[in-house]
């Protein structure tokens, strides 16, 4: 029950993440993954490893596929 | 002479300060394997009169050594197997200690000490604080840069913020590299806020003022637009930007940014990642820890997002005085978000966009006077690890008389 609320949820509106792969050798690999399920990739980074894009219809918890270390929801920043 | 001292038989030594250490009595320590009976007949021997504290026990006196040592030459406390003696008794056991069976049970001496409670200090001296002169603003002098021989030269350090005043004279030659990450706005800054932090990193001296307030004007700056204009940016630009940095094999990344952390929030595992992975490439990442505070209002904020991650130097601010700035957030949470060292941030002078220089005040200050630091000490041993910077950072910072949860190490120092 409440996995359908969260995903209902979640697919009303697409959520801009951020991902941390384990080896950073697959990454382009682990990025063609979420590519097919429905994510927009807009930076894959080499040096450090990180995936960021959005999630499409998909929840947070989906994107934590096998190779991802961590997944996390983008956050807005500003000069200090 | 206080009064009081005059009840005591007891020869008084002053000290500078007319607080006298020594009473004039003598503490004596006995041996543990001697029964107390013997304690009391080696005394005789030494013709001392030895009264114990046992026979005291249940006297109604406040002050038992006081009773005794006017009743007999000196008091046995057996539990402790030690002796007070009345002034110059203590000699009579020195003239016998040829007598093994005296020297057996009295082992050493010392003088009986005054002591006294530590008083508190009184209330802190009001410092003049720290001001800007003709030669530097007053956060170099702060942090003795002006001492240094090291300038940072040819030292990588990349500045993540609204971009920079490329034609800014005193700038203009420092840019090794520049990118935006901002789709749709160069790397000119039309902000401000990121010139004013390169500045703070490299600025040397106001060209027509000769005025010092970079900290580090020799080093490249590598300078990635990671805020836009309007001083806002995602997660996903700065971390583009640190991968570029890495790239770029710079040895220090400056970051006058973040976002609030709500207490009890943990850190991101993405970002402490990428950190680690910035420290193993020989990085610094160097973080403002946030202004969310307002301490004057009893209100301190969590150290913000990213500068709470463990494996990124979150930099608080600190005002002219050396006090907390009212604003700099604090060390709360539990799971990283720590303060790890301090730098001034109020009132600092640096360049703006423009062409122009102004005074601003933040963490955002302080993070990139810490970068600049780091570049000096990048530069004084070129082979040293990031890791090693920062704990060169840590042991060179000036403790500060005020908690670690605010400042961390406490100032940021130059000692090289």
């Amino acid at each position: 029950m409440t996995d359908y609320f969260f995903y209902f949820y979640a697919g009303m509106e697409t959520m801009k993440f951020i991902a941390v792969v384990e080896n950073k050798q697959e990454i382009d690999r682990i990025a063609e993954a979420l590519r097919n399920m429905g994510c927009t990739i807009e930076r894959i980074l080499k040096r450090t490893g990180v995936i960021s894009g959005q999630s499409g219809s998909r929840s947070l918890r989906d994107l934590a596929i096998k190779g991802i270390r961590s997944v996390e929801p983008e956050r807005n920043v500003k000069k200090l | 002479m206080p009064s009081k001292l005059l009840d005591i038989p007891a020869r008084t030594i002053r000290l500078e300060n007319e607080k006298p250490k020594f009473t004039g009595r003598s503490l004596v320590l006995l041996n543990n394997s001697v029964k107390p009976g013997t304690v009391t007949n080696q005394a005789k021997r030494a013709s001392l009169r030895l009264a114990s504290s046992l026979d005291y026990a249940k006297s109604a006196s406040p002050d038992i050594i006081e009773k005794a040592l006017s009743e007999a030459d000196g008091i046995v406390f057996d539990k402790i197997r030690v002796a007070v003696l009345n002034e110059g008794k203590v000699e009579e056991i020195d003239n016998r200690r040829s007598d093994k069976s005296i020297a057996r049970t009295f082992l050493n001496s010392e003088p009986e000490r005054y002591v006294y409670a530590i008083q508190a200090r009184g209330k802190k001296k009001q410092q003049t604080g720290f001001a800007d002169n003709k030669a530097a603003s007053w956060g170099m002098h702060a942090i003795n840069v002006l001492s240094s021989r090291f300038t940072g030269k040819g030292i990588p350090v990349a500045v993540l913020d609204t971009g920079i005043d490329t034609a800014h004279p005193d700038l203009q030659s420092r840019i090794k590299r520049k990118r935006t990450f901002i789709s749709g706005q160069q790397v000119m800054d039309l902000n401000g806020h990121g010139t004013h932090c390169a500045g703070l990193v490299a600025g040397f001296q106001h060209v027509a003022k000769k005025f010092r307030y970079g900290t580090a004007p020799g080093v490249q700056l590598y300078i990635a637009k990671v805020l836009s204009n309007q001083g806002v940016g995602t997660d996903g630009s700065i971390l583009a930007g640190i991968d570029w940095a890495l790239e770029n094999k710079c040895r220090i990344i400056s970051m006058s940014l973040g976002g609030e952390a709500e207490p009890g929030e943990a850190y991101s595992a993405v970002y402490e990642s990428v950190a680690k992975e910035a420290l193993a490439s020989n990085c610094l990442i160097i973080a403002a820890a946030g202004n969310e505070s307002e301490r004057s209002n009893g209100l301190i904020a969590p150290v913000g997002h990213p500068a709470n991650c463990p494996s990124i130097m979150a930099v608080g601010a600190l005002d002219q005085q050396l006090a907390i700035a009212d604003f700099s957030c604090g060390g709360l949470n539990p799971d990283g978000g720590q303060v790890d060292i301090a730098a001034p941030g109020v009132n600092i002078w640096s360049t703006w966009k423009n062409k122009g220089y102004r005074r601003e005040s933040g963490t955002s200050m302080a993070a990139p006077i810490v970068a600049g630091l780091a570049a000096l000490l990048t530069e004084s041993d070129p082979k040293t690890s990031a890791a090693s910077t920062w704990m060169q950072l840590i042991q060179q910072a000036r403790r500060l008389d005020l908690p670690a949860t605010d400042t961390g190490a406490g100032l940021a120092y130059c000692r090289k």
